[in-house]
């Protein structure tokens, strides 16, 4: 099941499928690691703010870019 | 030979400038942009090697300014030889920038920083099939402990080797570089000291009083702790005015004027260092990002962002530093909202106006109106930033910050930082107080001797009328004139001007020092919003100020007079 990053709830996975949004956008994202293929993992929420974790970083990521994250949870339906 | 080191931010080129150099740099901005540049110089065996420490960029894809400054210097200054850093923890990602400048054809050395963090973790690099594959030297080191700063040394001699062109598009580079990283990537994971402290720091019911906690300590550090060096300063100008004052004549008299206008912003010299020591300290400790995180849910309510926060707080000391610590945060339409709300946070030199007003008035109650104050300020910043957001800087915030791991800080980093930053806040408050000194003496003594008929007071006498609701003096308006200069000259031309505060009523004097509290920033705040969001938003800050400061006093005028 594909759905958006923002989309995930602490402490669940996914997998990156497809970077949605301009090129900077893109480009930003997957110059930090968060290219299709890596797992994504959410280790907290807090308000606008999202606490992720990819290839054993770090980072905290705003909603307005979580939501150009498309993740596949693996969950069939 | 000039050597430019190229890397991501948080892989350590500040510490490797430093070993290679034995600390012989230093910062700047590259030219027409406000970008830092760190620039050193070594003898390595008689030879004279120049460092670059270009700005920490993820790729050079995207349009940032940093990327651009990193992008153009490799193309137009053409270095003799690059040396990319990269975090030995986190091989994959970085390697995307090294394939980058595989493209440049420029002759390269590969350094595997931080190894010893790296293992920490479990992690290790075969480093011989990673400088078979880019074709490249690849030296390990520990830069903070001057570790393989040698190898690197004579690596750097030998003059590095032109890599090999790997990857065409960029998801081509992303592709490859994972799979080098799993080609020379050997882990075993354990848990890191890292993960434990953001186990306290970072926890969803510690997380807030710890940071509330440090933040109080920062505070005190800020103005306890240089409490006597502030008083030192004050002593030495006071002095230092009193023997020029004995003098007779012209010259001594402007000279006084303008010893004491820089005498009464140095003295806050002491607050700022030490609050920017402090800074520094939360910045290099990799704590900062974490703030951002933890304030995010009462922030986002204001459609501001965590960082916003610690630009606020820092206004308390002084609102010039605390709009420059804006540039930290990442999206713009909620750095432009922060910076214009910043005013309305009561920086230190507004604290004398409220003693001043609530010894007269409050005697009881002082702190309760002082701690009011701050808080009316706090109130009406952060709803003006999501007026600002609602209406003129639009959009969902788009950030994504990297957590870099905990670092003790370097003494020397610390001390660098600190100093660029206050030599920005010599350079620039002190050529426009000197200026307004002369021009306040000036406006004071001229065409008469006595304020009242002098130009402030004509002055003063002509906008009176506009606080005629509030029923204030005209002397306490030209107070709040020379406030413009600094929020401090108000307390100092009320005692010049001997003005009979105790003659004004309690609802008077309540809304004069909130106006004090709320009006326009002064000069050198004034400036800086220049310089960081363009001469129209500078203006639209002082008119906003005003306003907001004008509204809030009549209302406090209209209520309390209905009260009492």
């Amino acid at each position: 099941m594909s759905l958006t990053l923002a989309g995930l709830v602490c402490g669940e996975k996914g997998r990156v499928v497809n970077i949605v949004g301009g090129r900077g956008a893109v480009m930003k994202l997957m110059a930090m690691g968060i290219v299709p293929g890596k797992e994504v993992k959410v280790e907290g929420r807090r308000g606008g703010a999202m606490l992720i974790s990819v290839n054993g970083t770090k980072f905290v990521i705003g909603r307005g870019l979580a939501m150009k994250v498309i993740v596949d949870v693996g969950k069939e339906g | 030979m000039r050597v430019a080191l190229v890397g991501n931010p948080n892989v350590g080129k500040t510490a490797l400038i430093n070993s290679l150099t034995g600390g012989n740099f230093t910062v700047g901005n590259f030219p027409g942009v406000t970008v830092e540049k760190k620039e050193g110089r070594a003898l390595i065996d008689g030879k004279e090697v120049v460092f670059i420490d270009l700005p920490g960029v993820y790729s050079l894809q995207a349009k940032s300014l940093d990327e651009k400054v990193t992008r153009d210097f490799l193309v137009k200054e053409k270095p003799d030889l690059i040396v990319n850093v990269v975090n030995a923890s986190n091989l994959e990602r970085n390697l995307y920038l090294t394939l980058e400048l595989t493209d440049f054809q420029i002759p390269m050395i590969l350094v595997l920083n931080m190894v010893d963090m790296a293992e920490r973790r479990g992690i290790k690099i075969d480093s011989k099939r990673l400088s078979e594959i880019l074709g490249v030297p690849v030296v390990e080191c520990v830069a903070n402990r001057g570790l393989g700063i040698e190898d690197l040394k004579r690596e750097i001699l030998k003059g590095g080797k032109i890599p090999k062109r790997i990857g065409r598009s960029f998801e081509e580079k992303v592709r490859i570089a994972e799979k080098i990283a799993r080609d020379v990537v050997v882990v075993r994971r354990r848990i890191t000291l890292s993960e434990t402290l953001d186990d306290v720091f970072m926890d969803k019911i510690l997380g807030l009083p710890v940071f509330f906690t440090l933040m109080w300590m920062m505070f005190t550090f800020t103005f306890d702790v240089a409490k006597p060096l502030v008083d030192l300063i004050d002593l030495i100008f006071s002095n230092l005015v009193k023997l020029i004052s004995s003098n007779n004549g012209l010259i001594f008299e402007v000279l006084a004027s303008v010893v004491k206008g820089v005498g009464s912003v140095l003295v806050f010299l002491p607050n700022i260092t030490f609050l920017f020591v402090a800074l520094s300290i939360l910045e290099l400790s990799g704590y900062m990002p974490r703030a951002v995180y933890l304030l995010d849910s009462i922030m986002s309510k204001f459609k501001l962002q965590g960082r916003s926060i610690i630009s606020m707080i820092m206004g308390f000391g002084c609102n010039v530093p605390a709009v420059l610590a804006t540039r930290s945060i990442e999206d713009d339409r909620i750095r432009k909202a922060t910076v214009l709300a910043i005013p309305f946070m009561s920086c230190s030199a507004r604290l004398p106006i409220y003693v001043l007003f609530t010894e007269v008035f409050f005697p009881k109650s002082g702190n309760l109106v002082i701690m009011s104050l701050y808080l009316l300020g706090v109130s009406v910043g952060l709803v003006s930033a999501l007026l600002f957001r609602t209406l003129i800087f639009k959009g969902e915030a788009e950030y994504i910050i990297e957590l870099p791991h905990y670092m003790l800080p370097n003494l020397r980093e610390v001390l660098m930082l600190t100093w660029n930053r206050v030599k920005h806040f010599l350079e620039k408050a002190g050529t426009i107080i000197v200026g307004m000194a002369v021009l306040l003496w000036f406006v004071t003594s001229y065409p008469s001797g006595n304020v009242e008929n002098s130009y402030a007071g004509l002055i003063g006498k002509s906008i009176q009328p506009i606080f005629n609701p509030m029923g204030w003096d005209y002397k306490l308006v030209v107070a709040l004139l020379t406030g413009f200069v600094a929020k401090e000259v108000v307390v100092e031309t009320i005692n010049l001007l001997h003005v009979n505060v105790a003659g004004m009523n309690p609802v008077q004097a309540l809304s004069y020092i909130a106006f004090a509290s709320l009006y326009i920033p002064c000069l050198a705040t004034i400036a800086v919003i220049r310089g960081e969001m363009g001469f129209k938003w500078a203006i639209f800050s002082v008119f906003y100020t005003f306003s907001v400061a004008y509204l809030v006093s009549l209302a406090i005028i209209g209520v309390g007079g209905w009260l009492v």
